[in-house]
């Protein structure tokens, strides 16, 4: 008789919904209050889905019912807060995160891709260094390439984070056009791995999130170069060339100088107060000639959905040998399944003699 | 020499075979249902009928539906649902499932079909497994557990007289949809009959 599931569950319904019976609960997981209840004495076993409709309506995961651990597969998950600027609170949108979190999760559990330990330093400096020069035109692939860090890029996503399996680190950013914003996430998230940010929930701190900010402007807009120009003197057009080669945004360029307490021409405030990213860039800025507009390609290319190419192939492998359906991967490319031809089993047909010998059909 | 059992045989003892036991998914449930045929399934399946609590359970929820009033019975055909016996099947029948979702699945998808084979697998029971899902079928396979679709059930039941040729394509019309329609023996009629035929 297993009482355990039974006293987790009641342990949980006591902080999730005091106020709930017993057979209010039932009724909500679709169970007959005698069948949850002989259940949850030990009387009776748990049908999967009956956990898994339990664990949802307690916001547990399943595993954890089932053997009171941390499912170890499970990632840590950190993710980037979001401050809210009227009330100067930090928060996650964890609802909004955990589906892609959860969608990911599948993608690298159903071809168990692991073993991949990421190589971050934990200085910035060092970290510019392993990505190379100009990382930043390609900086997710820089950041798979050269710190084994997997790099996701999905839309709906409401903030950036990190995915720390036992033997592998991916971290989440979303589409956007912004490749402003798109690179300090990604220079923030890897500012987490960098700085070993122990995670025990799914929230990282405030202090955290404050070292990875300005571990991630670091990386981005490196201090010794920065004070080697001088601000006051510094023309616009001059400006707008640093803010296109470090991929930052005018407001990511003036929260750093101010941190730096660096003096700055009140023109050149008054500017990256007032201009947005491509407003300055577009005014101040002289792109190289060509074809195509350089502002409308880097906007693309930001906003362009992104897995690891060893993740889709591993996919591409288990679809061919009948291990997983191709939706994943589908879901990965961001098209319909059924326009995805791969190379899969064809459809199962059964031996329908030895059905019907099974079934006792064949008479002698 | 053997020969089909046809429909007047099921009142005859039958010969002496290795049981196998008849286990389906829901899907397959659902389709009997809205075929109207589940009278027909109990005639197939007898006294070998098996299930796992998941698909009884979505089993008991489809019931509720309208057109799929008859899976009601599925409780007289294939008895006492198999629960997971121990941590290490429910674990199992969890792990199983994640290789037959997709991104955006409901995290109570697919367990059915998980925890069939879970059962099956882990207490080595002589069985077949009916699903109509790719995925599923396939891992079956490759644990050495025949698997069957409904369409498959559809044939046998031609073969052995349960249904006219007209009757199984009238019911193939009602659950086919798109995936089915795929199939080569059941784009038309036609070739469904000449698939029984085979």
């Amino acid at each position: 008789m297993n009482t355990e599931i039974g006293a987790r569950v009641r342990a949980r319904l006591h902080s999730v919904a005091p106020e709930l019976k017993q057979g209010e609960v039932a009724e909500k997981i679709e169970m007959t209050a005698d069948s949850l209840s002989r259940a949850l004495s030990g009387n009776r076993a748990f049908a999967a889905v009956e956990l898994a409709r339990l664990a949802e309506f307690l916001h547990a995961s399943t595993y954890w019912l089932i053997t009171g651990e941390r499912d170890p597969s499970e990632p840590l998950v950190v993710a980037r807060h979001t401050l809210d600027q009227s009330t100067g609170a930090r928060h996650v949108d964890w609802d909004g995160l955990q589906s892609v979190v959860d969608d990911v999760t599948l993608a690298y559990h159903q071809v168990e891709l692991f073993d991949r330990v990421p190589n971050v330093p934990s200085s910035a400096g060092r970290v510019r260094d392993l990505l190379g020069s100009d990382f930043v035109r390609d900086f997710a692939d820089r950041v798979e390439n050269n710190l084994e860090v997997d790099v996701v890029r999905v839309d709906g996503l409401p903030s950036a984070a990190t995915l720390r399996f036992p033997s592998r680190t991916v971290v989440i950013i979303g589409e956007t056009p912004n490749w402003f914003y798109e690179n300090f996430s990604l220079a923030h998230e890897v500012a987490h791995v960098a700085l070993g940010h122990e995670v025990s929930n799914e929230h990282s701190t405030a202090a955290q999130e404050s070292a990875a900010n300005e571990f991630a402007a670091e990386l981005l807009m490196p201090e010794e170069t920065v004070r080697s120009i001088d601000w006051e003197r510094v023309k616009l057009s001059e400006v707008a060339e640093l803010v296109w080669r470090w991929g930052v945004s005018t407001a990511a360029l003036g929260a750093w100088l101010d941190a730096l307490a660096i003096a700055v021409a009140p023109a050149l405030a008054d500017a990256l107060a007032s201009l947005k990213t491509q407003g300055l860039l577009r005014r101040y800025w002289t792109p190289p000639t060509g074809p195509i507009d350089e502002i409308t390609r880097r906007m693309d290319a930001a906003a362009t959905r992104r897995f690891p190419i060893p993740l889709q192939e591993a996919h591409v492998r288990a679809i061919a040998d009948g291990h997983v359906r191709k939706d994943t991967l589908a879901w990965m490319l961001g098209v319909a399944p059924d326009s995805l031809e791969v190379d899969e089993p064809g459809p199962t047909e059964g031996n329908i003699d030895a059905l019907a010998d099974a079934l006792g059909l064949l008479s002698a | 020499m053997t020969r089909w059992r046809t429909r007047s045989d099921y009142c005859r003892p039958e010969r002496s075979v290795v049981a196998s036991l008849f286990f389906p998914d829901n899907t397959v449930l659902v389709h009997f249902a809205l075929m109207g045929r589940m009278e027909t399934l109990r005639l197939v399946v007898r006294d070998r009928g098996s299930w796992c609590a998941s698909v009884a359970h979505e089993c008991e929820l489809g019931a509720r539906k309208p057109g799929q009033e008859s899976m009601g019975l599925a409780r007289e055909i294939f008895g006492e649902p198999l629960y997971p016996r121990d941590r290490k099947e429910q674990i199992d029948a969890l792990a199983l499932r994640e290789t037959f979702a997709a991104p955006g699945d409901p995290k109570t998808k697919h367990l059915g079909e998980a925890e069939t084979l879970t059962i099956i697998n882990n207490r080595q029971i002589n069985a077949m497994f009916v699903t109509d899902d790719e995925a599923a079928a396939l891992r079956a396979t490759s644990l050495g557990i025949p698997t069957y679709t409904t369409w498959d059930i559809l044939k046998l039941c031609v073969r052995t007289d349960l249904l006219t040729i007209e009757e199984a394509w009238s019911g193939i019309l009602v659950v086919r949809g798109n995936r089915g329609r795929r199939l080569p023996y059941l784009r038309d009629r036609r070739s469904f009959e000449r698939w029984c035929e085979r």
